[in-house]
């Protein structure tokens, strides 16, 4: 197991060479720059003033070597938008915000999202299968950015309930979160009821049950320990998903956090952010798959890695 | 479990009467059948396909463009009354009436045919982008799954590499270099979906390669082809037709994100991400019909194709084919 | 013994009467006795004026000085300084930061500010300009020559993204330092002595005072040799302004805030004490309005008012009249490659020219935004001729129809698939962009897709077809906003005076039209001092071939529209000359140092 873990973390920085290589090429490979065109033209001698304050008028590989030299000492550079903060010190100041929101989120998500499925799954076909259905897929259905000026529009501007947007106490936390767990909810909903349905048809439950087990013990020892492979596989992505932000909800409800800094970064060629935020997401996503496949060894016991 | 009808392959006859692994050629038309009946008492997924059924007219026949194709003549609206870049076909921003049945757009475009197009757009471009997808995810993971060790070593790293790299980023990318519209959404949407399917199907293969009846297939030697074709697939498609039937929306979704952000498909060409995306947000305060179709119809698609998605989960599912 | 007790009360009791009667006089000096009593009868209504903490003295009906605080919303930007780059700064640079050497009226003439008074020599060439004395940073340094030599060397210099705008005063060697190949000491500006400098021309330039007012001054005794890039600004060490107002605080994510300036002299007190700047997105700013978290939005190019708040607003009597709106000196315009084919002959640009129905567009998408535009000035500037180029490019399709036939293209045929390009336009735009597309294809039978770059992007296809590096990128809408309020200004978009030797891609102007004559006429115009009259006659004939010639087809001119608390008021609010609020961008009358919360009745 030790060496498994040991392969997997060789194996991530392996994907965080390539990968920031990728991104290095393919954001350069972009036609502007992190500067600002005026009305009338630059002339070529503004374009490579530009470049050389941004350290851009070197070759490419000086600029990923750079940049390489940097990130080992765990500097990722300035900001070109930020000019004074440096690109850990952004994240580090938006990131906690952010993450607040995801985590309440996903506790909310899971806490509604895992419960509905269940019940759903267990009576299936059902009038109460049905019901929890369409209520998880109702929030699947329409984008959370609608919910969220729904939202707004309802129980802010009209209703007068909460405030329009903004983050300073828990009060302002009700609106937001609950447009972003809408859509995981219902994910993660459908999910679980899969899942299980898939676990209770199993011929052990049968037995099991012919056994006489009672049905509390049938469903937490047999089903869900089967039914969460396929569920960990899909949830494991909501996580790093969902604690990265939304450009959307966090600019609809004027949240100070991580997730406008996706679009603007690449809007702006502020290249030091793109390439550090794309490496963030990398070990976030990787590090979750790790843990689901540590999950997958410990749930089921066949289950085992070459 | 016994078995309704007498085996006719070699490896039931081996193992007698054991029948919980192999499928037969009888067998499996008669549980094909068994599914459709499944199917069939399930009221909510037949709520989801007749929604898909619509949904899929609506975008055939939105125009006569398939007559008008053999016919060698333009195409005229057909479900739809106005082709979608008819401007001033009413006044600007009309509010739903009988005359326009959605309303009209700012350019005095009929809502209510852009809407019909719009079908035609968004459900091609996701279902297109769902099979490119599943082009690629599915052999790729069934392979990793199977061969495990190094091929899936490098697989998942290079899923790892790809789910790294964040879709937006991606997307504008191909849309700088190649310009946006129609195609190039969909490659976005493609490359950045078939990641799913690839981990689903490696997942189910990992599982179930361990499984008993598959250790005593190989042991007298049937072909890999073989296994994953009558064996492993049944078994595993269950997840991914849930993952590609919900995937089709999630690529409407991402391309009214796109649009959202101004990268989208471009205009006249309605699409109903982009109109929500796009004028939607923006007007909704009061022009409320702008957001509240496309949105509709979005949320229509949403469920139609997760309901039916559902179904044929459960109707799929090879309960003969499970372990004890 | 009762007695006297009762008499020392009543002295008691006059006593403090009289000390009652005294005592308001002698809290507020400047209060006369009437304003004291005709105080109006509301119970909270103070005896004396409202002072806000630079001494500034509000008129009788403001409200209480907590409660002088404005809330606006602007969008989080890069910079905090103004010499860093123009176009990614963070709203402040121009009334905190820094302070400029005239400042335009509300008829847009330029009025004295930090320099009092200007002469210009006989030749035209050389300007020597007054410095006020008394003006001082807030950190108490009197505002000197210094800085403005200062500034302007410093604005000369490759990686500003503004210094184009500076190169239109022709200022001598200002290209040769812009090139690092002249040192910054020999820049046609210099110091006579503290309070005096001088410019000095290339070229007699009449309009140079009017720039003058967009050099916004950089504090040398703190900016000294410090890097470029302005990342100085945000250390608060470095925090010195000669605005009414300074920087207070900056909260990154959430908000600055300014105060009022105590150090201020200058011809724009400020009457507010507090400034409030969120960073909100425009998209949500009217649902901040409505709940009362703002006091005013709208007034520049974002979205804060897209199509349906303004439809809202109109139908609402109460918001109604909260708007006001102004017209702003800018034209969005169809443009082609006029030196490549299929735009290369007239009678197709005519064609197009005749295919766009404005009034239809400013019914429609543009509704409550826009009037029709039909020639690159707009009504109100200076060398204008909106009467008599009405008719040159009017909207007439079957005359349009026929002009594309007769140049080889019957209904369209043969023409190629023409992509538009918009340049991050905004929903309503993009809805523009897409209506004329149509209507394009409806008259014209030629296919138009809309394609909306992001704005780097679409300015480097610009420049690549300036230089003639061919691609796709032959027909486009774009706006151009004015920059100062001259006749040369607007028209120079597409020419100027033509330097030596150059070829056609090196010629002034951005676009790829080209005309000998309105060069000349330009640079003509552009030198003439003393007769505006003369000016103007002579941007009119060029303007005329710049419309007959259709480099462009002029589709709208914006207007502004803000809204405003109906307890918000003061100089800033009142109409000019024309009748006309001009709540403008801050390149005018300092917006928010002349407004102040008053008691609303």
């Amino acid at each position: 197991m030790g060496r498994f873990i040991l392969m997997r973390l060789v194996g991530l920085v392996f994907v965080l060479l390539v990968l920031s290589m990728m991104t290095f090429g393919l954001m350069h490979g972009v036609p502007g720059g992190p500067w600002h065109y005026g009305q009338r033209p630059f002339s070529e001698d503004q374009i490579a003033a530009l470049k050389t304050r941004y350290g851009l008028d070197r070759p490419l590989w000086e600029q990923y070597v750079t940049w390489l030299s940097g990130v080992v000492r765990f500097d990722f550079g300035k900001s070109f938008d930020h000019p004074d903060e440096t690109v850990m010190g952004l994240v580090g100041r938006t990131w906690p915000v952010t993450l607040h929101l995801g985590l309440m989120a996903l506790a909310v998500a899971f806490g509604i999202g895992i419960p509905l499925g269940i019940i759903a799954a267990l009576k299936q076909n059902t009038w109460v299968d049905y019901l929890a259905t369409l209520l998880s897929v109702l929030g699947f259905v329409t984008p959370h950015f609608v919910w969220g000026i729904v939202f707004i529009l309802v129980f802010a501007l009209a209703l007068n309930w909460l405030p329009t947007g903004g983050w300073e106490g828990p009060r302002y936390w009700i609106l937001p979160v609950t447009a972003y767990a809408l859509a995981p909810i219902a994910t993660i909903a459908r999910y679980t009821r899969a899942s299980v349905v898939d676990a209770i048809r199993a011929d052990y439950v049968r037995t099991a049950r012919a056994k006489g087990l009672g049905e509390r013990s049938v469903i937490f020892r047999h089903v869900m320990r089967n039914a969460m492979i396929p569920m960990l596989t899909v949830f494991g992505p909501i996580i790093p998903d969902m604690i990265t932000g939304s450009i959307f909800i966090e600019a609809i409800f004027r949240i100070p956090g991580l997730g406008k800094f996706w679009v603007t970064s690449t809007f702006e060629r502020d290249y030091p952010m793109i390439i550090g935020l794309t490496m963030l997401w990398a070990v976030l996503i990787a590090v979750t798959y790790l843990i689901t496949d540590i999950f997958y060894v410990m749930v089921d016991p066949r289950v085992h890695y070459n | 479990m016994a078995m309704d009808k007498p085996a006719d392959n070699a490896v039931d006859v081996v193992l007698g009467g054991e029948a919980t692994d192999t499928v037969p050629l009888r067998q499996k038309r008669s549980i094909y059948r068994d599914a459709v009946r499944r199917f069939a008492r399930n009221r909510l997924a037949v709520v989801g396909l007749i929604l898909v059924l619509i949904l899929t007219t609506l975008a055939l026949f939105a125009d006569d463009g398939i007559f008008a194709f053999f016919l060698g003549r333009e195409p005229q609206p057909l479900l739809a009354h106005t082709p979608y870049d008819k401007i001033f076909y009413g006044p600007a921003g009309a509010f739903p009436s009988l005359d326009y049945w959605m309303g009209t757009d700012l350019n005095g475009r009929d809502l209510f045919s852009r809407i019909i197009f719009g079908a035609r757009i968004s459900l091609s471009i996701g279902f297109l982008a769902q099979l490119i997808a599943l082009g690629i995810g599915l052999p790729l993971g069934g392979i990793a799954g199977w061969k495990g060790g190094k091929i899936d070593f490098f697989v998942m790293r290079l899923v790892d590499v790809m789910s790294a790299m964040p879709t937006l980023l991606l997307a504008f990318l191909i849309m700088a270099r190649l310009g946006a519209g129609y195609w190039n959404v969909m490659l976005a949407i493609a490359i950045t979906s078939w990641l799913e399917i690839c981990r689903l199907t490696r997942a189910q293969f990992l599982m179930l390669r361990e499984k008993e009846f598959i250790e005593a297939s190989r042991s007298i030697g049937v072909g890999t082809l073989r296994i994953f074709r009558l064996h492993l697939l049944p078994n595993a498609l269950a997840p991914i037709i849930v993952s590609v039937t919900l995937g089709i929306p999630k690529a409407i979704f991402t391309e009214a994100s796109l649009s959202f952000l101004g990268v989208g498909i471009n205009p006249p060409m309605p699409s109903w991400g982009q109109m929500l995306g796009r004028d939607g947000i923006a007007n909704m305060t009061f022009y409320w019909h702008l957001a509240l179709f496309p949105a509709l119809m979005i949320a229509f698609t949403m469920l139609g194709f997760t309901l039916m998605g559902d179904g044929l989960r459960d109707a799929l599912d090879p309960r003969m084919l499970k372990d004890k | 013994m009762k007695r006297k007790i009762v008499g020392l009360c009543i002295l008691a009791v006059v006593l403090m009467l009289g000390l009652a009667a005294c005592a308001p006089q002698a809290a507020a000096p400047a209060a006369e006795a009437p304003a004291a009593q005709n105080a109006p009868a509301a119970a909270a209504a103070p005896a004396q004026r409202v002072v806000n903490r630079a001494g500034v003295e509000l008129p009788p009906d403001a409200a209480p000085l907590d409660q002088q605080v404005l809330r606006m919303a602007t969008n989080e930007a890069t910079w905090l300084t103004w010499d860093a780059s123009v176009y990614d700064e963070n709203v402040g640079d121009v009334f905190a930061w820094s302070d400029s050497c005239v400042r335009p009226d509300k008829q847009y003439e330029p009025q004295p500010n930090l320099c009092t008074s200007w002469e210009v020599s006989d030749d035209g060439l050389q300007w020597t300009f007054h410095l006020d004395k008394n003006r001082k940073w807030s950190d108490g340094v009197a505002i000197t020559a210094d800085d403005f030599v200062f500034t302007l060397q410093r604005f000369a210099r490759p990686d500003y993204d503004f210094e184009w705008f500076y190169s239109m005063a022709g200022i001598v060697n200002w290209d040769g330092v812009v090139k690092g190949e002249v040192a910054p000491e020999e820049l046609g500006v210099h110091k006579v002595d503290d309070y005096t400098f001088t410019i000095t021309t290339v070229r007699p330039t009449p309009f140079l005072i009017k720039i003058m007012a967009d050099v916004w001054i950089v504090a040398k005794h703190v900016v000294k040799d410090r890097l470029d890039d302005g990342s100085w600004a945000f250390n608060k060490d470095n925090w010195v302004f000669a605005g009414p107002y300074k920087l207070d605080s900056y909260d990154k994510g959430k908000q600055m805030v300014f105060v009022a300036n105590e150090m201020y002299t200058g011809p724009f007190p400020p009457m507010f004490d507090k400034i409030i700047y969120s960073f909100i997105d425009p998209e949500v700013r009217f649902s901040a309005y409505k709940n009362g978290e703002l006091d005013s939005i709208g007034g520049g190019y974002t979205a804060d008012l897209p199509p349906s708040t303004m439809a809202e607003v109109m139908a609402n009597p109460d918001l109604k009249s909260q708007l006001i709106s102004w017209p702003n000196f800018i034209t969005y315009y169809l443009f082609f490659d006029t030196w490549n084919p299929p735009f290369d002959n007239l009678k197709v640009r005519q064609a197009f020219s005749h295919a766009v129905d404005r009034d239809k567009l400013i019914e429609g998408p543009l509704q409550n935004q826009a009037v029709p535009a039909y020639s690159m000035n707009p009504p109100g500037f200076p060398g204008e001729n909106v009467e008599e180029l009405k008719s040159v490019q009017n909207y007439d399709p079957k005359l349009a129809a026929q002009l594309l036939a007769d140049a080889g293209y019957p209904g369209g045929e043969g023409f190629p698939k023409l992509t538009m390009y918009t340049r991050e336009a905004q929903p309503a735009l993009v809805n523009a962009a897409e209506l004329i597309a149509a209507m394009i294809k409806d008259n014209l039978g030629i296919e138009v897709e809309v394609q909306n770059l992001d704005y780097s992007i679409y300015m480097e296809k610009l420049y690549a077809e300036k230089r003639n590096q061919g691609g796709d990128f032959i027909f486009a809408l774009v706006p151009y906003e004015f920059d100062f309020v001259d006749g040369s200004n607007l028209l120079g978009v597409w020419g100027g005076c033509e330097p030596d030797g150059a070829d056609m891609p090196d010629m002034p102007g951005r676009h790829t039209w080209y005309n000998k004559e309105y060069n000349d006429l330009l640079c003509k115009a552009g030198s003439i001092f003393g007769d505006e009259a003369k000016r103007n006659e002579l941007y009119r004939k060029a303007e005329r071939i710049l419309i007959g010639d259709v480099a462009l087809v002029p589709i709208y001119h914006g207007i502004f529209v803000a809204m405003v608390r109906p307890d918000i008021a003061g100089p800033a609010l009142e109409p000019n000359d024309k009748g006309v609020v001009t709540w403008n961008r801050f390149r005018f009358a300092s917006r928010e140092a002349l407004i102040y919360r008053k008691i609303m009745p």
